[in-house]
This record gives C-alpha cells, structure tokens and sequence, in this order.
C-alpha cells in the first residue's frame, strides 16, 4: 500500500508539536519535579553537573519566557517526553495483540455513541472504586485489588487504542490511504499532543482514558457477542 | 390425479386446479400434474379464463409504473431510523450514583478523606502483595464500618446495573 507523502508529513509534524509541549511542560511545572540525582558529594566542594539545561545545552544564555520563567529542565523534558512514547507504545501494543478485538471496538465508535461510552467510563470508574473498597473490607481479598486495577489498565489501554484505531480510519478518510497501524499512530501522537499542552492537557487525557474504558466496558474488548451470552448455549 | 371438469359451476376438480395454477405458470408441477391441468383447462372454460389471468399476470405487474418516492421520503426515513437522543436513558443514572459518592465524600470529611481511602486501599494492596511473597507483614484488617460498606455495595450494584442498561443499549444501536 502506497504512504502518500501527508501521512509522514502529519506524523513528523506532530511528533515535533510533541518535542515543543514537552519543552513547555517541563518550563511550566519545572517546581512540582525533584532534582533527580542524590548528592554524592559534599555540597561546596565539587559543582554537581548541570543537569537542568534544556536539549543537553551546557553554556549559552537560559531562554526565559515572559510570564513562564526560564525553560524548563532536561529531567521533566524528559519525564513528559517518555511519558508520552510509553503512552503510544501501550496503545500500539493493544492494536497489535488484539487486532479483531480493536477493529470491532473502533467500528462501534461513532460520534452518536461516545456519550454512551463516556456515561459506561464514569460508571465503569465509580464501580472499580466500590469494588475495591468493598474488596479491602473483606481483608482475605485485598490482594485482588492490584489485579482489578490491572484489568482496569489494560482496558483503558485497550480502549484508547479503539480510539486511536477509529480517529485513523477517519484520517484516513481525509488524507488517502495508509496502513491502519500508521494511522493509529498518527491518531496516537496527536492524542499525546493534546495531553502535552501545560496545565489543562490532563484533563483531556483523563476524558479519554474515561471514553477509552467505556469502549471497553460496553463493547467487552471488542468481542464479537458484546455482552451476549449466547455463546454459553451450545 | 384424476380431474373433474365443472357442468354447472365450479366443482371440487375446478377448485383443485385453481389452486394449482400459479405452480404452473411458475412452471413448478412436476409432468403428469401439468398434463393434467392442461388437460382440465382444455375442456373447462371458467378454469381457462382464470389461467389466462395468471398467466398475464406478471406482464402486467412488470407493466405497472413505479410511483415516484415522495421528495422528502429518505429524510424521514433516515430521521425514523437514526438513534434518538437517550441522552436521560445514558446518563440518568449517573445522578443518584454521584449522590452516593458525595454520600460516601460527606461521611469521610470531604474529598480529602476520599483520597485518604484510596491511598490506603493501594497502600494496603502493596502490602498484601509484599506479605505473600514474606517481604512484609499482614496488614491489619479494616475495622468494620457498616455505612460505608452500605454505601459502596449500593454504588457497586447501581454502577453494574447501569453498564449494564448501557450494553443493552449499545446493541440497540445500529451497526455502521
């Protein structure tokens, strides 16, 4: 299948939208990140490394943005950058070991289905909650609480690979054809964008978590049945 | 197959090969059935005008004119068949499941003591798992707390309920 020249184009512009909001997290919420490496050597005697210099710069004036403060330090650029690649890595992984899984999810996401999805993420989200409380109270099944919280990871990791899976198709629709594991990861990185924006990303990434485990939930990880159990008379 | 033609009306030979004459227009009978009601039909006038009407019938449909859909016929049906706001239906429920968190928010001194609850619920998780593989010791059980418990068991039970309405439909819905 032939890549037209938009799909690298997209992905090569979005992966640098990324590199520059990381920057700019690491700037904004410099304050809430540690200093990373424990002092070995006595404070005074020996300069510990400059290690807060963005891109690995070592001398040079520091950028300082009005109203920001000086450019942030290569620890949460970093933080921020792997973040987000471990946010795509998931979900490419989810699409690659459940692929009819992921494509009967991803059909069922339309734009008339994602407030049914998001109500089954809100719902799914206060149930793991209550289930959990209700776990630890037993006391003999609290170490299934981790594992609940496992599944409930992988089915939002799941889920948001749906997701990604369904806005690809739709790219894919609009800039020609493409293999459907390029377009996820086009849809992938833009959803990373989005988390990426200082301040009020997160909020987004939750909303999409939130949908990601209601496509899960509702659509059973994409089993063909649904929540049918029809398939246990035989 | 042995046929009566009708003297004075209709008999039962006439009924037998009426009802057998669409089969064979459709050219459906077998032989000996077809020679048979060809047979009646060459000696029974009323049974031979009723084949003449079936036989042309399907000419006669195909000479038919379709009428013209009404202009506004695949708006209406697209409207009928497009799924309906459930906006109450999907997040209905959502309501007294929110009164029950702020129930549960209320009773442990805000959101603060919700979180505390989490936190101690991992915190607890962890030492489970560290007390089967003998790293760590038991962790202490959670004194009982009835209203708590109350709270989240109806939270548990309304949350499946509603994923479960939510399912369901969710396979209302028509597939793309």
């Amino acid at each position: 299948m032939a890549v037209r020249w938009a799909w690298p184009l997209l992905i090569a512009a979005l992966v640098a939208a990324g590199l520059l909001l990381a920057w700019a997290d690491s700037t904004v919420l410099r304050g809430l990140f540690p200093y990373p490496f424990p002092d070995i050597r006595p404070r005074g005697r020996i300069r510990p490394p400059a290690v807060d210099l963005p891109l690995g710069a070592a001398a040079g004036p520091r950028l300082v943005f009005p109203g920001l403060g000086p450019t942030g330090g290569i620890y949460t650029f970093w933080w921020f950058l792997s973040a987000g690649a471990g946010i795509v890595l998931l979900v490419l992984a989810a699409l690659v070991s459940m692929p009819a899984r992921a494509r009967r999810a991803a059909e069922r996401v339309q734009p008339a289905t994602v407030s049914l999805f998001a109500a089954a993420g809100v719902a799914a989200v206060l149930l793991v909650f209550a289930v959990s409380e209700l776990l630890r109270a037993t006391f003999i099944l609290l170490s299934v609480v981790p594992f609940l919280w496992a599944v409930s990871l992988l089915a939002v990791v799941f889920g948001t690979g749906a997701l990604a899976l369904a806005l690809g198709h739709w790219l894919r629709t609009r800039l020609g054809a493409a293999p459907p594991l390029l377009a996820a990861l086009a849809a992938a990185v833009a959803l990373v964008d989005v988390a990426l924006v200082p301040v009020a990303g997160w909020i987004v990434l939750a909303a999409v978590a939130i949908v990601g485990l209601g496509v899960a939930v509702v659509t059973r990880l994409g089993s063909r049945g649904g929540w049918s159990l029809e398939e246990l008379d035989w | 197959m042995r046929l009566e033609a009708a003297a004075g009306g209709p008999g039962r030979g006439c009924a037998r090969v009426r009802s057998r004459l669409e089969l064979l227009v459709d050219d459906r009978l077998d032989a000996g059935a077809a020679a048979a009601v060809r047979g009646h039909l060459a000696a029974c006038p009323a049974c031979r005008a009723h084949h003449q009407e079936a036989a042309s019938l399907p000419s006669r449909l195909r000479a038919l004119r379709s009428p013209d859909p009404p202009p506004a016929l695949v708006g209406e049906v697209m409207r009928r068949v497009a799924p309906r706001g459930r906006a109450l239906e999907t997040w209905g429920l959502l309501v007294p499941e929110a009164v029950l968190v702020l129930v549960a928010a209320w009773y442990t001194s805000g959101t603060g003591g919700l979180v505390e609850i989490a936190r101690r619920m991992a915190s607890d998780a962890a030492r489970a798992l560290d007390w089967t593989t003998g790293a760590a010791d038991s962790p202490a059980p959670v004194p009982g707390d009835l209203f708590m418990l109350l709270v989240t068991l109806l939270l548990a039970a309304l949350t499946l309920w509603h994923l479960s309405l939510l399912a369901r439909q969710s396979q209302k819905r028509p597939a793309p």
